[in-house]
């Protein structure tokens, strides 16, 4: 009976170093998890945003800067609607497929933006993209009688899901 | 146990992995410059004709300062101010409306395009063809529009830096009054 009594004082003791280390382990654990992010040029990122190969000769496009820039100089004018193809291409680099939304903002009173596959008329809207697919994609620019003449810098947003 | 907190730990890491290389979702926001100018210097520019086909200004710019938009005006004739009108069933007398190099249109961008000028839709009544030829030529030119101005099939290719100048074709049966709004359409394609 003495020694059963030892027996479970000794397993209580054990239990309660177990716990003890336990909770040392979680309060003191560092957990380097090895992430690593690169910022890199959009023409090589996960979703990449590049010049076609023979871009539109109306539309200047460049990756210098790390951001895909689109120049229309040569200007449209009011209550017109251009369509440029095409304007750039987008790979899917990950390893999963996704859907891809191309959307105009900041433009000024009467002008979308708007995007298709290029040589079709595929909007590129939840467009799905397999993994380690490309698309070339055209830009169309409508304005209204009411768009003002000017110099305006619009934004091309991609947004790209996972499914 | 510290090898039981190293495994989980690695196990984390491992199925972290897949998720930095697949995009769960992602927003990347790309500058544009677009240039809004007046349609006389415009990739595909439109200004009003100089000859005696628009000798009252039927094709004139909504803002003669910003040149901005075309616009015309078959109400115009020779009294500025006064406005005007095709007199009806005009076709019993052969008379025919022809209004030669109404406007032209330069292709300023980089590739040639085939031209097309047209009324979407079409359905203008009276409105018999609208061509178009080479500045300076005196020939009928090549019809890009039919009766109503419906488009035909576009045949015609101008080359950068090169100009048509438009025609329109009018040919009165009508025998009542009424004025037409109608949209014309010009437009450049490969």
């Amino acid at each position: 009976m003495k020694t059963k009594a030892k027996f479970l004082g000794l397993a209580v003791v054990l239990v309660a170093l177990a716990v003890l280390v336990n909770v040392l382990a979680l309060s003191t654990a560092t957990v380097n998890s090895g992430l690593t992010i690169d910022v890199v040029n959009t023409s090589s990122a996960l979703v990449a945003l590049s010049a076609p190969i023979t871009p539109d000769p109306d539309v200047t496009v460049s990756t210098a800067t790390g951001i895909l820039q689109l120049t229309v100089a040569d200007g449209v004018q009011p209550d017109s609607e251009y369509t440029f193809s095409p304007v750039f291409t987008i790979t899917n680099n990950s390893a999963a497929g996704i859907t891809v939304d191309l959307t105009g903002s900041s433009t000024p009173a009467g002008m979308t933006l708007s995007f298709t596959e290029a040589g079709t008329a595929n909007a590129m809207t939840a467009y799905a993209l397999a993994a380690g697919a490309s698309v070339s994609v055209a830009m169309n620019v409508a304005s209204t009688s009411a768009t003002a003449l000017g110099n305006y810098t619009v934004t091309v947003q991609l947004d790209a899901t996972s499914p | 146990m510290r090898f039981l907190v190293l495994l989980a730990l690695l196990f984390a890491v491992l199925l972290s992995l897949p998720s930095a290389l697949a995009v769960r979702t992602a927003s990347v926001g790309s500058p544009a410059q677009v240039a809004v100018v007046a349609t006389s210097s415009a990739l595909l520019s439109l200004a009003p004709g100089t000859g005696s086909g628009n000798a009252a200004g039927t094709a004139r710019y909504r803002d003669a300062v910003s040149q901005d938009l075309l616009l015309l005006d078959f109400t115009r004739g020779g009294s500025a101010g006064t406005t005007y009108g095709f007199p009806p069933n005009s076709l019993t007398y052969r008379d025919r409306f022809r209004y030669r190099g109404l406007f032209t249109v330069t292709n300023r961008s980089a590739e040639s395009l085939c031209i097309s000028i047209y009324v979407p839709g079409g359905g203008v009544a009276d409105l018999a063809e609208i061509r178009v030829r080479p500045v300076g030529d005196t020939g009928s030119g090549t019809q890009v529009a039919g009766a109503g101005g419906a488009p035909v099939v576009c045949t015609t290719s101008l080359a950068p830096g090169s100009a048509y100048e438009a025609d329109f074709w009018w040919e009165i049966s009508s025998t009542g009054g009424g004025l037409h709004s109608f949209t014309v359409r010009v437009e450049g394609s490969r």
